[in-house]
């Protein structure tokens, strides 16, 4: 087992601002996401999560048709996180309110979502029982948490990607982010959660903050655009890569998130990770939920990468 | 090793009056309270749960001076939970969470954690807890390995559709603590018709519940009576948070220790009469107090139904 993709697991229903979208539930949330991210390139690689009873009857035709690797999925209460999503009209979205009332499985959802989540011994207990090369997670700046996980990676060796969660990108959370950034190997932010964090208006200011970050690459995520990868002073702008169809967006930052947090473990340069996440992205946005059989794509996957990567270098 | 534990969360509370003023934060939260009404009648008692680093200075300073073990109360987290809590002229509370309820969930007990913390020498356990059926049948597993006690106290907020997601993991504990808000909701009965209620709970398969009625006091119910015990003032009543917590937590060591209902509902009812002597739990807790407690227990037994 070469990667652990650690987090929260939604189910999803999606509306779009044009009053369109998905009728029935999806598997989502930013671990499923991301591990699809990883599942398109490799096998060898499985989720940490804490779910609700009613996992499998959304995700078990997913997992069996794709034999995910069950061993890090735990039930812990009754339900996952339902959530509604409603996006704007400038992509991003917000949870139903309406819904999250009448639909709610729980009193307080947000509470439930704490419950589920990943702690560092949740993830210590994979990296250490196997050679782990590199590990996801969405997560929080909390010092306790980190100090833990921080022991656990020394110990275990493996590469970090952070995924950085929208609350710890308010300008007074910098020092707790730079704390965790100790710990990471390979960041990821998209640009509203960045133009915040650092007070800024454009993608260029961000990039030039950014490139002062403690890591070796960071995935700065810029919508429908694509991405910038980042490293030191070297930054490719790379578009997102050509879908055959778009259908859904969500998850897609978790997705090329986790995709490159694969890239980056396995040893490719800065261009290749951020067209390996394009790529994945582009494999997410294909359909609602995350990508159905990877088995089926995963040759596209490759071939299109390269061929991303022969261009860009020309 | 401790015979009793209080399972659950810690949250310090700042008390918001109706003229907009706020307290400093005072320690409480349903195990912190639960645990010093357990405390008040035995030193053989124990915190199980997830806590925020500065738990020390205010939950760990209380914890030595009782001499209670901290062998079970783990650091996940910055933070304790924190609440802003306004009391309303129904007897009912509203909560606000200061760092979000996902420190709330997170910092929430697992089931695991319980299962590490007890041992062959436990006898009682209070937990706090919502109504999920994953959650029970573990710490049913748990329960039936070690041999112990349990006592839930059903958490604040339920809606009338919970009755049945309660129904279906209520023969697990032994013993179960709600207050009339809770009854009311559940069981769509006006909350002062105590008869109705009690007749419900009556019902239960548990060994005894304790009926909390607010300011009028508790009841005490069995399968086959109800016993009612009024409000019991130790001095002048200044804060009722962690009253219900308290009292159950006290309940919880009485029945457990084998006290008849009209024992265990006097001694739950003492614990919350010390409770709500200040915002936060009671102070020091000296042998003095735990005598004085006893001996009120006696007292007030002989008067409430002797006398």
């Amino acid at each position: 087992m070469d990667y652990l993709v650690a987090g929260n697991v939604m189910v999803d229903i999606v509306r779009f601002a044009d009053g369109s979208g998905s009728d029935r539930k999806n598997m989502g949330g930013p671990s499923v996401f991301a591990y699809s991210g990883v599942k398109l390139w490799t096998d060898s690689s499985m989720l940490v999560c804490k779910v609700g009873e009613d996992f499998y009857e959304y995700f078990d035709e997913w997992l069996e048709k794709n034999n995910v690797v069950r061993e890090g999925i735990k039930v812990v209460c009754d339900y996952c996180n339902h959530s509604f999503l409603v996006y704007k009209e400038d992509g991003t979205y917000m949870g139903d309110p309406e819904r999250f009332t009448k639909e709610r499985h729980r009193s307080d959802w947000i509470q439930d979502f704490g419950y589920m989540k990943t702690t560092p011994e949740d993830i210590g207990e994979f990296s250490s029982k196997y050679n782990i090369k590199g590990v996801y997670l969405a997560q929080n700046n909390d010092y306790v948490w980190w100090r833990k996980f921080s022991e656990i990676k020394k110990r275990d060796g493996f590469k970090f990607m952070w995924e950085i969660e929208a609350p710890c990108c308010e300008p007074n959370q910098m020092e707790a982010n730079l704390n965790a950034l100790k710990s990471t190997d390979i960041f990821s932010i998209n640009v509203q959660e960045a133009c915040s964090l650092f007070e800024v208006d454009t993608e260029e200011e961000c990039i030039e903050k950014l490139k002062q970050l403690p890591v070796d690459v960071t995935i700065f995520r810029v919508g429908k655009k694509g991405l910038y990868s980042i490293a030191g002073n070297e930054v490719f702008f790379l578009p997102s890569a050509p879908a055959d169809r778009v259908v859904d967006p969500t998850g897609c930052g978790n997705t090329s998130t986790g995709s490159a947090m694969y890239a980056y473990s396995e040893g490719h340069d800065p261009l290749m990770i951020g067209i390996m996440a394009n790529v994945a992205s582009a494999q997410n946005i294909r359909q609602f939920g995350v990508i159905p059989d990877f088995d089926a794509v995963r040759e596209f996957a490759y071939k299109q990468a390269k061929e991303l990567y022969d261009n860009y270098k020309k | 090793m401790a015979k009793y534990l209080a399972c659950g969360n810690i949250m310090s509370d700042a008390i918001k009056s109706s003229d907009g003023t706020m307290s400093s934060f005072y320690m409480g939260g349903p195990a912190f309270f639960a645990l010093q009404g357990i405390r008040l009648f035995t030193k053989d008692c124990k915190l199980v749960s997830r806590v925020g680093a500065d738990y020390r200075d205010s939950y760990g300073k209380w914890m030595d001076l009782h001499g209670i073990t901290q062998e079970s109360v783990k650091v996940f987290a910055d933070h304790c939970t924190r609440h802003i809590i306004e009391h309303h002229a129904d007897g009912d509370y509203s909560s606000t969470s200061y760092f979000g309820s996902e420190n709330m969930g997170f910092l929430k007990t697992h089931p695991d954690e319980v299962d590490s913390a007890v041992s062959s020498e436990t006898r009682g356990i209070y937990f706090a807890h919502s109504q999920e059926k994953v959650i029970w049948k573990k710490l049913g597993d748990i329960k039936e390995k070690h041999g112990y006690k349990m006592m839930w106290e059903l958490e604040p907020r339920v809606i009338k559709e919970d009755l049945e997601k309660v129904m279906q993991v209520i023969s697990i504990p032994e013993m179960f603590s709600l207050n009339s808000i809770e009854a009311s909701t559940l069981w769509g009965i006006p909350r002062d018709n105590d008869e109705d209620i009690i007749n419900e709970l009556m019902k239960l398969p548990v060994e005894m519940t304790l009926y909390r009625v607010g300011k009028r006091g508790a009841y005490a119910v069995t399968p086959s009576t109800a016993e009612f015990c009024p409000m019991i003032d130790i001095s002048e009543s200044v804060d009722p948070t962690g009253c219900g917590n308290t009292s159950t937590g006290a309940a919880m060591w009485a029945h457990t220790e084998g006290y008849d209902p009209r024992m265990v509902v006097i001694i739950a009812n003492i614990a919350a009469g010390y409770n709500a002597l200040q915002k936060g739990v009671y102070p020091h807790i000296t042998d003095e107090v735990m005598a004085d407690a006893v001996r009120l227990a006696e007292r007030k037994c002989a008067e409430i139904f002797c006398g």
